[in-house]
């Protein structure tokens, strides 16, 4: 039977790519080692050879890492359709560049071609490829919180049936309950404001790769305090339903 | 026999009794006095000393029997069962749609609790860009 390949198994492609990476690139240092003080026509054939290597096992590990991140995309419980299907459409052509990249490497017909082809990888990675990544990582971490803030939202909406049954009942003072049903939508909007703003400082993130990690690092601190914000909503209904359960 | 063991003790020890004599004649007086002294003191040090053991050793004795006749004490543990008690209960401590808001609130704070923020294994690996064959 035919493995279902989900997020698991894309990593697991990733990884294992990523492990070839840094064992092609140890013979590539090597042999650039070995080229580089006589310039031989063989250490030339085999610098090639190693550099070619390299690259090709690079661009799988970039498109392994891409799959794994869609895949992780598809799985994300708190994001819309529509939301998935934007970043679909953003990250399949940055698949399919490497796919062609690795494909067209094998024409190389010297080191300075190879040169050449890694430099055009180079490019598409920092302007295009990373800068993607970090905004899927931010939108995964969104999602997260979205689909936790409605669970959250679904206590509160039972809760406050249940509230305003007892209240018709008469049995049992419930007049704090309005006031803290209030504070627990506040908190909710500051939850709901620290996602945005995390998704407006990755869209607002700079091209420089220092500016675009630390944009990243502020937009996940940001999704910390709007994660605390539910933590908060949470403690304050089980001391709710606490005080309903107590005389 | 009593009498011959101590005839012979005499005879062994005269010679050195007779030997410390000579020397203490030779000590001139004024020293004497501070020798006497000297000694006296060393001799209530040393007594203090034995007196210290062996009340030392008695007071020991009596801790490890005191210790192997009473229990230790176990420390108690504060307990605290994950179900908070209610000790005043209202008749909503049972109420079915209660405990199932309660239930589904457990199941949202334990997913809150596991949650990671960060998608850590994703972010951009190190990856050598800087690909030449100049230096």
């Amino acid at each position: 039977m035919a493995q279902e390949f989900n997020y698991d198994k894309a990593y697991q492609d990733y990884e294992y790519n990523y492990s070839l990476y840094t064992r092609a690139h140890d013979d590539y240092v090597l042999a650039k080692a070995r080229y580089l003080p006589d310039k031989t026509l063989i250490s030339g054939e085999e610098a090639k050879k190693a550099t070619l290597m390299m690259l090709q096992v690079r661009d799988e590990t970039v498109r392994t890492l891409l799959t794994a991140i869609q895949m992780r995309v598809n799985e994300n419980k708190g994001l819309s359709g529509s939301q998935k299907e934007s970043l679909f459409k953003q990250i399949d052509p940055e698949v399919k560049f490497y796919e062609d990249h690795k494909i067209k490497l094998v024409s190389a017909g010297s080191l300075d071609d190879l040169v050449s082809d890694s430099n055009k990888a180079k490019d598409r990675f920092e302007s295009i490829t990373q800068p993607l990544i970090y905004a899927s990582l931010v939108n995964l971490s969104i999602g997260k919180t979205v689909y936790e803030r409605g669970n959250v939202e679904k206590v509160i909406f039972d809760l406050k049936a249940k509230v305003a049954e007892i209240k018709s009942v008469g049995d049992k003072d419930t007049s704090l309950f309005d006031r803290n049903f209030i504070d627990l939508e506040n908190k909710l909007t500051r939850s709901r404001d620290k996602e945005t703003e995390a998704q407006d400082l990755v869209t607002n993130a700079n091209k420089s790769f220092a500016k675009k990690v630390s944009y990243y690092n502020n937009a996940i601190a940001a999704i910390q305090g709007s994660y605390l914000y539910l933590r908060e909503v949470a403690t304050y209904l089980k001391e709710m339903i606490r005080i309903i359960k107590t005389n | 026999m009593y009498q011959n063991i101590l005839e012979r003790f005499k005879k062994l020890t005269l010679p050195t009794i007779t030997a410390m004599k000579t020397y203490w004649e030779k000590v001139p007086p004024r020293f004497r006095k501070v020798l006497k002294v000297a000694g006296i003191t060393l001799g209530l040090l040393f007594f203090l000393l034995i007196i210290f053991s062996v009340v030392a050793g008695i007071s020991k004795k009596r801790t490890t029997v005191v210790k192997n006749v009473v229990p230790s004490m176990v420390p108690r543990v504060a307990t605290s069962s994950p179900e908070e008690k209610i000790l005043n209960p209202s008749r909503y401590a049972t109420d079915s749609a209660i405990l199932k808001i309660e239930e589904d609130l457990k199941s949202v704070e334990k997913e809150l609790n596991d949650l990671e923020i960060n998608e850590v294994n994703l972010l951009p690996p190190r990856l050598d860009f800087e690909i030449n064959f100049e230096k």
